[in-house]
């Protein structure tokens, strides 16, 4: 399986996250759109798994203030893309709460008012829907917490013990919720008609 | 391997862990597992390549609501400009402040408490007759002048005093003097007295001089002002009167009577024991309702002889204040 590898690197010198995180405490204000522009991508992309081409661009807008208003709270001996993926998060979750959509529970009956549920023949679903349409309300219908897990390993091209700094979760919790991931992605995927049986 | 077992290790993080080669062997050799595995990783990888790019400006939004936000932290790292003025603040230096102006106070008051002497500028005993005490106290320069007694008193540079005895009076300060008992002719220069004036008190009233000349008597039951020129401010109690010049006005301590005779300014050194004349006639300036029951005054050389303690005026209008030193 091939991997998206880790495409932040950790930069020593003085362009470094960190770095540029000094300069804004400092009172260099504009260097943050230097850390906006960096990480941009990641964090749209990762509020868009959770809230949808709607309303992502202003929660991950809002991801990057958060992270500018707490900038002190900024712990320098951590990655700073790792705490700007954990406020994206948390923005997101604070979102869906907001809308009132459940986080832990599988979301196939609220996806089954837009779409069948399951498609009865996988050749009619591939005829109908492409494939990325098809992975994409597959990652919807798995829950929350382990869409996360699902997205920065194979969107971010993270690790578990990455990962479990990033979510702030043991190593252990990290690996049974994987499992736990795999098995109702891989569930929806069946039911959908993307992977085998 | 079953296909169960090769299922589980699937979805435990497809082929991580220890028997990726058994793994591996399995899902080659079983048909529905290498769909199986094939099929996931396939769809794992296209969840990998989803296309999610911001939107065009998103980038510029995120700035625009930085850019307008104040963080909190912000205050606490300001500019160096207004770390500058923070610096200068009256927040930084107000303990610094309130604590001079303690020590200030302090000091004035100390100052204040200090009592004046003979070595002092603001109470100076120019001359005076043997017998005359001076003490230093926490009062002032207070004066004791026996029977037949003068003292010549320099206050502030800007107040003669003399005293004739039998006296007890101090100064205070340069613009205080306090008359317990005696006769004091006071000068006071009007040029170079302070803007609060000179003031006498006795027991029984309270004057204030801007520049003048003018002599009070004290005894134990009345205090008596003559004024020789300019103008007299007089409280006894709660009457006040601005006395003109050749009046003279007493004092028992509950109102001021004006006696219409003109006063007589002192020639010294003053004759000690000389029975003081009086005139025959007073007016009594009072409250309507205070002058009904105030019962009638009785001139002073009716009074008992032993209460009569002050010391006589001579009756000498036309003599000026001499220096009783220079005579001798």
């Amino acid at each position: 399986m091939s991997r998206v590898p880790h495409t932040v690197p950790r930069r020593q010198s003085e362009d470094s996250d960190e770095a540029i995180v000094e300069e804004v405490l400092g009172g260099s204000k504009e260097r943050f759109q230097v850390l906006i522009e960096r990480h941009q991508d990641r964090v749209y992309k990762l509020v868009r798994r959770f809230v949808g081409d709607d309303e992502a661009a202003d929660v991950a807008q809002d991801a990057f203030l958060r992270a500018y208003l707490h900038l002190d709270q900024f712990d320098p001996s951590y990655a700073f893309v790792n705490w700007i993926l954990k406020i994206a998060q948390n923005r997101a979750f604070s979102h869906l709460r907001r809308k009132g959509v459940a986080r832990d529970r599988l979301s196939l009956d609220a996806e089954g008012t837009e779409e069948p549920a399951v498609a009865a023949d996988p050749l009619t679903a591939a005829e109908t829907k492409n494939q990325a349409e098809l992975l994409e309300r597959a990652m919807m219908r798995v829950p929350e917490k382990y869409r996360i897990l699902l997205h920065l390993r194979h969107a971010e091209g993270r690790q578990g013990p990455d990962i479990a700094k990033i979510l702030g979760l043991p190593h252990g919790t990290v690996k049974y919720r994987f499992h736990e991931a795999y098995r109702m992605l891989r569930g929806v995927l069946v039911e959908l008609g993307v992977v085998a049986p | 391997m079953t296909c169960q077992e090769y299922l589980d290790r699937l979805l435990a993080g497809l082929d991580d862990g220890a028997g990726a080669g058994e793994f591996a062997q399995h899902e080659t050799a079983c048909v529905p597992c290498h769909k199986r595995g094939a099929s996931m990783r396939a769809a794992l990888d296209g969840i990998a390549a989803l296309p999610s790019s911001p939107p065009t400006g998103f980038a510029k939004g995120a700035w625009h609501r930085v850019a307008s936000a104040r963080a909190p932290w912000e205050t606490h790292a300001p500019p160096l400009t207004e770390r500058i003025a923070a610096w200068f603040s009256f927040a930084r230096f107000a303990p610094l402040a309130a604590g001079a102006v303690a020590v200030a106070m302090v000091a004035l008051s100390l100052a204040s408490m200090r009592p004046s002497g003979p070595g002092d500028e603001v109470a100076r005993v120019a001359q005076s007759t043997p017998g005359v005490e001076v003490h230093r106290t926490r009062r002032g320069t207070e004066l004791t002048v026996p029977e037949g007694g003068h003292a010549n008193l320099e206050l502030g540079g800007a107040t003669t005093v003399t005293l004739t005895g039998p006296a007890v009076a101090r100064a205070r300060t340069a613009a205080v003097f306090e008359l317990d008992e005696g006769l004091v002719m006071v000068n006071v220069n009007h040029d170079r007295v302070g803007k609060d004036g000179f003031s006498v008190v006795t027991p029984h009233l309270a004057l204030k001089v801007t520049g003048t000349e003018f002599t009070v008597r004290t005894t134990r039951d009345e205090s008596v002002v003559e004024l020789f020129a300019g103008r007299v401010e007089l409280e006894s109690g709660t009457q006040t009167r601005v006395m003109q010049p050749n009046e003279r006005v007493r004092s028992g301590g509950g109102g001021l009577e004006v006696v219409t005779a003109p006063p007589r300014k002192p020639v010294w050194p003053l004759p000690p024991t000389e029975p003081r004349p009086l005139p025959a006639e007073r007016t009594v300036v009072r409250p309507a309702a205070q002058a009904q029951v105030a019962p009638p005054k009785t001139s002073r050389a009716e009074e008992p002889a032993e209460r009569n303690t002050g010391q006589a005026v001579p009756v000498n209008a036309n003599a000026s204040l001499q220096d009783p030193f220079k005579s001798r």
